[in-house]
């Protein structure tokens, strides 16, 4: 008998990880809202951005300071449908179905986002 | 997990030192995706220790199998048969010897009428699972004291206290008294 596997190796850096989006600030209105106690999260790993229940998913591309999410849609076990507006996605910050973020900051414990209606606020969870 | 144990052949009041460290916290990543209709991409993440998408926890009678720092659905106050918490960074410690040590002309310590003593300790930072996190972290200190007296004859007298302090496991207080018989009746 003969097998064979792929095997595809993918690191993010810093962007790795599990995110509490713990804080989101309106860039118009300079409104302040604390998601501290609140499950909101951002999962990142290979290309993908995992939000919702685990079921909503982004590809995501980053370049210098610019993370870009793309290509929404729901990943109901094998049967994927592509997300047609952000109702689901609002709540976790992103306002766009392809949405661009200034990375302001990045380290192993926190992250700023920034795109042109938002400031989202992260801690490493 | 790391750990280390000291264990000093001349020691009286001081005999043996342990010292552990576990982080779970890692488990390959936050996202489970299989092939889809829309994306291939496999990753295989979100292990979510102790627990099955389909099956029970790995558990017996409410009690996880293997590491007691995985909180046990026995504590569940919703009763369901999952791991609450495995994502966990944990650091226990704990030391023993003798309070009234008696040596033979060898160096050994005389059996009889031996006062001796057990502590141990944890401190616990939990996060949750991925699915399910804590939301705020929660802390926890748990520990054991325990007194133990040899009688003659092969008979021994224990007590113990232990507590817990924190969120994950509560408050709580308990004590033990044990009479053991070594050796036969």
């Amino acid at each position: 008998m003969l097998a064979s596997c792929d095997l595809h190796t993918y690191s993010n850096g810093k962007l790795d990880g599990f995110w509490h989006l713990k804080e989101i600030d309106t860039l118009s209105t300079g409104g302040v809202e604390d998601l501290s106690r609140t499950a909101c999260f951002w999962g990142v790993e290979g290309k993908l951005i995992n939000v919702g229940n685990g079921n909503i998913f982004f590809l995501h591309q980053r370049y210098r300071d610019t993370l870009r999410l793309y290509h929404p849609y729901i990943h109901d076990w094998h049967e994927d449908s592509l997300l047609k507006n952000t109702d689901l996605v609002k709540a976790f910050g992103i306002n766009f179905l392809d949405d661009r973020f200034k990375i302001l900051h990045l380290n192993e414990n926190s992250m700023i986002l920034r795109d042109s209606l938002l400031q989202l606020d992260f801690e490493k969870y | 997990m790391l750990g280390s144990e000291l264990n000093l052949k001349r020691g009286t009041w001081l005999r043996d030192v342990v010292a552990e460290y576990l982080y779970t916290k890692y488990q390959s990543g936050p996202i489970y995706h299989d092939h889809g209709t829309l994306e291939s991409y496999h990753i295989a993440g979100d292990d979510d220790y102790c627990n099955h998408h389909i099956y029970c926890s790995w558990q017996h009678w409410g009690q996880v199998m293997g590491n007691p720092l995985f909180r046990s659905p026995l504590y569940n106050s919703d009763h369901r048969n999952r791991v609450e918490d495995n994502r966990f960074v944990a650091w226990h410690f704990g030391f023993d010897g003798c309070l009234n040590a008696r040596m033979d002309e060898r160096g050994e310590i005389l059996p009889d009428h031996l006062l001796s003593y057990r502590v141990l300790a944890t401190f616990q930072k939990g996060w949750g699972t991925y699915t399910g996190p804590y939301l705020p972290v929660r802390k926890d200190f748990s520990m054991m004291l325990e007194l133990n007296y040899a009688l003659s004859h092969g008979w021994v007298v224990k007590g113990a206290l232990g507590l817990d302090a924190g969120g994950i496991y509560g408050n709580n207080k308990g004590f033990q008294l044990s009479v053991v018989k070594i050796g036969i009746l």
